[in-house]
């Protein structure tokens, strides 16, 4: 680590996002994030419920996510049989079908 | 189906037990929900076709999720070079379900605010440590980033989210 370590005060000005050119050394710093961590030990708001509201995932996401990945699957296993019949590489064979489709 | 491919009773079982966690992940860097869901069926699809190579240096969550984070931070290069438009990027999503409207507040946008202003880096530990209950170890090793990284950019990140969650209640 280059340089000298930043004192409290610019460590909490720092934490508000007010000091950007301390970014370099604190990112890298184990002794600064060890003084950050004493000095944000008062902060205890419980981050967790608003996160799970904001990034809950869809209702329907397991059973979207499930049929897409059958599809995918089941796709790329009638390319493989197509391109064993006429013995071309999978590739191949996924174009051919999709030609075939279209 | 590919005869080298594992079981296919796998593949239901990351998306039983791991897909929620990594459409969260994927959220958190992307910030769309339909693209969300499309990096996360692509990295489970991915760790599931490398789960003969998963070692087990370290837990199968970690590995599916740094997995998860490298497709959504791929996904996120392949789109600023397609678009070449920052301002293109997604933004907030105007979509809210139900869920979210019974909760919204003045308060609640502002955290959402918030956590759209931080970097995908800073949103990612969030995510990992508030919600999926990761060591600082943990978050390093699935991001591949320094601990004191993940430390210091998690402190801040906390102060800001909750400065802006002030007032709110769930």
């Amino acid at each position: 680590m280059i340089g000298r370590h930043p004192n409290r005060r610019q460590l909490a000005r720092w934490l508000d996002g007010d000091a950007p050119e301390l970014d370099d050394h604190i990112d890298g710093c184990e002794k600064c994030a060890q003084t950050l961590d004493a000095l944000a030990a008062a902060e205890t708001t419980d981050l967790r419920p608003a996160l799970l509201t904001l990034l809950a995932p869809p209702t329907d996401l397991e059973e979207r996510v499930s049929r897409r990945l059958a599809a995918r699957l089941q796709s790329r296993a009638d390319a493989e049989l197509f391109g064993a019949l006429l013995g071309v590489p999978i590739e191949t064979g996924r174009v051919v079908l999709e030609a075939r489709e279209t | 189906m590919d005869t080298d491919a594992p079981p296919a009773e796998q593949l239901e079982a990351l998306v039983r037990d791991h897909l929620d966690a990594v459409y969260r992940v994927a959220y958190s860097v992307v910030r769309d929900s339909a693209l969300a869901e499309d990096v996360a069926q692509d990295a489970i699809l991915k760790a599931w076709k490398a789960l003969p190579t998963f070692r087990g240096d370290s837990s199968l969550r970690s590995w599916m999720l740094r997995i998860t984070h490298n497709t959504a931070i791929s996904t996120m290069r392949r789109r600023r070079e397609e678009l070449r438009e920052p301002d293109l990027l997604p933004e907030r999503e105007q979509g809210i379900t139900t869920e979210k409207r019974v909760v919204d507040s003045l308060s609640l946008d502002a955290f959402e605010e918030a956590l759209s202003h931080l970097d995908e880096l800073s949103r990612a530990i969030v995510v990992l440590r508030e919600i999926e209950g990761m060591s600082y170890d943990e978050i390093a090793e699935t991001l591949d980033v320094p601990l004191p990284t993940v430390k210091t950019r998690l402190l801040r990140a906390r102060r800001t989210l909750a400065t802006a969650l002030e007032g709110w209640k769930p």
